[in-house]
């Protein structure tokens, strides 16, 4: 007998783990691996201070005045309020799975499945895009003012390869550090106030690849100050783009080649740390540019770091059958010490 | 004959560095000898984003 079947045929399982996107953590945050400085909530003073003293013939008489140098200087800075805001319509959900986790009730749309499947990766979601705004991007304004800066080869000014990286990085409302690194109005610089930031440049650059990258490495670290590499209590760490994990492994294990491992990784696994020259590399989501510095010369300043993770909900007012969200972070990123910080494509 | 302008020299500004170049010689010429390969390289990418910029 033949069965007839009239109407709309629709899938009758579903798989039931929900596919979802990754929210990278790479650490900036949880591990502190730059200066996270709270407390703050719209604004901050940075103090840096530099001592210069000169020898002097001995004498048994009374000191006269000599030509030391005991320099403080005091930085306003200036924290961004930044939110991260939306409303929802569960009324949405509704003729999907999420319609089976809603309690009894024509009034009851909100499902718990959707909010433990996917509303809780709003607060994972937003910590991979503080990420991102840490290492890449910056304001309208702070792109003008770099791009308004003389171009030139040699240390003390901007190559115009950073402008170029710097014209292409995501507009956000918040600097990178290496926006912040390129250019900034610390008082503490050679030349105090807002300009090109006191950073060391790498020159003679060549596009990084699995071939190249031991020797871009090496302009690098040759370029880093001596004082730093010896500085037990302050080591520089190296700061790179995701991707160079993968050109180092590469790299090493180059096909054909003669073993050559210029960097060394603890282990074989993946997320291993990694040493060039004995100095730690750490990849963040950066964009051209690499940074090799003490982490505690690049900072981040907020109110509270765990901000990052507290969302507010709430129904929306006068019976809609909405919710909102919300989130709320003070944010800046500032550099001391600029003139032992190297930026490398700088 | 004009003074060779170093763009590796401090205060040395990319504009200054082309003013300085003859008209008709490409900057590859006008470095070789006076810069190394790799420097001579860069300097060439730097030109094109400063002209790009």
């Amino acid at each position: 007998m033949a069965i007839v079947f009239s109407g709309t045929k629709l899938p009758q399982s579903e798989i039931a783990e929900i596919q979802k996107e990754i929210y990278a953590d790479w650490g900036t945050f949880r591990d502190s691996d730059i200066g996270i400085e709270e407390g703050h909530k719209s604004g901050a003073e940075v103090y840096e201070s530099k001592v210069s003293v000169n020898m002097a013939a001995y004498s048994s008489g009374a000191i006269s005045a000599g030509s030391d140098t005991l320099t403080v200087g005091r930085t306003p800075v200036t924290l961004t309020k930044v939110q991260f805001a939306d409303v929802i319509d569960n009324n949405v959900l509704l003729d999907t799975r999420f319609e089976r986790s809603m309690a009894a009730g024509a009034f009851n749309l909100v499902s718990s499945e959707f909010d433990n499947a996917v509303l809780q990766d709003i607060t994972p979601a937003i910590g991979a895009t503080m990420e991102d705004v840490t290492w890449d991007g910056a304001t309208t304004a702070q792109k003008a003012a770099i791009a308004a800066l003389t171009p030139g080869a040699a240390q003390g000014s901007i190559s115009a390869g950073a402008q170029t990286l710097a014209a292409a990085m995501p507009t956000n409302l918040v600097n990178s550090i290496p926006a912040t690194i390129l250019y900034n109005a610390s008082i503490s610089k050679d030349t105090p106030g807002a300009g090109l930031g006191d950073y060391k440049k790498v020159t003679s650059i060549a596009t990084i690849t699995s071939a190249t990258i031991a020797a871009e490495y090496a302009k690098l670290y040759a370029v880093i100050d001596p004082k730093l590499i010896a500085d037990q209590q302050n080591q520089p760490v190296i700061f790179a783009p995701l991707a160079h994990r993968q050109l180092m492994r590469i790299a090493n294990n180059s096909v054909g080649a003669a073993s050559n491992q210029n960097f060394l990784f603890a282990s074989d696994a993946n997320d291993a740390k990694c040493f060039y020259n004995g100095i730690e590399v750490k990849f963040k989501p950066l964009v051209g540019f690499m940074i090799a510095s003490p982490p505690k010369y690049l900072k981040v300043l907020m109110d509270l770091a765990s901000d990052m993770s507290v969302l507010e909900t709430g129904a929306m007012p006068a019976g809609a059958e909405q919710m909102w969200y919300k989130n709320v972070q003070a944010f800046a990123t500032w550099v001391t010490n600029q003139r032992y910080i190297v930026l490398y494509g700088g | 004959m004009a003074k060779f302008i170093n763009p590796f020299e401090t205060g040395v500004s990319y504009k200054d560095f082309l003013k300085s170049i003859p008209k008709g010689v490409t900057i590859k010429t006008h470095l070789k000898g006076k810069l190394t390969s790799e420097q001579i390289e860069w300097i060439e990418s730097e030109i094109k984003n400063y002209k790009n910029n």
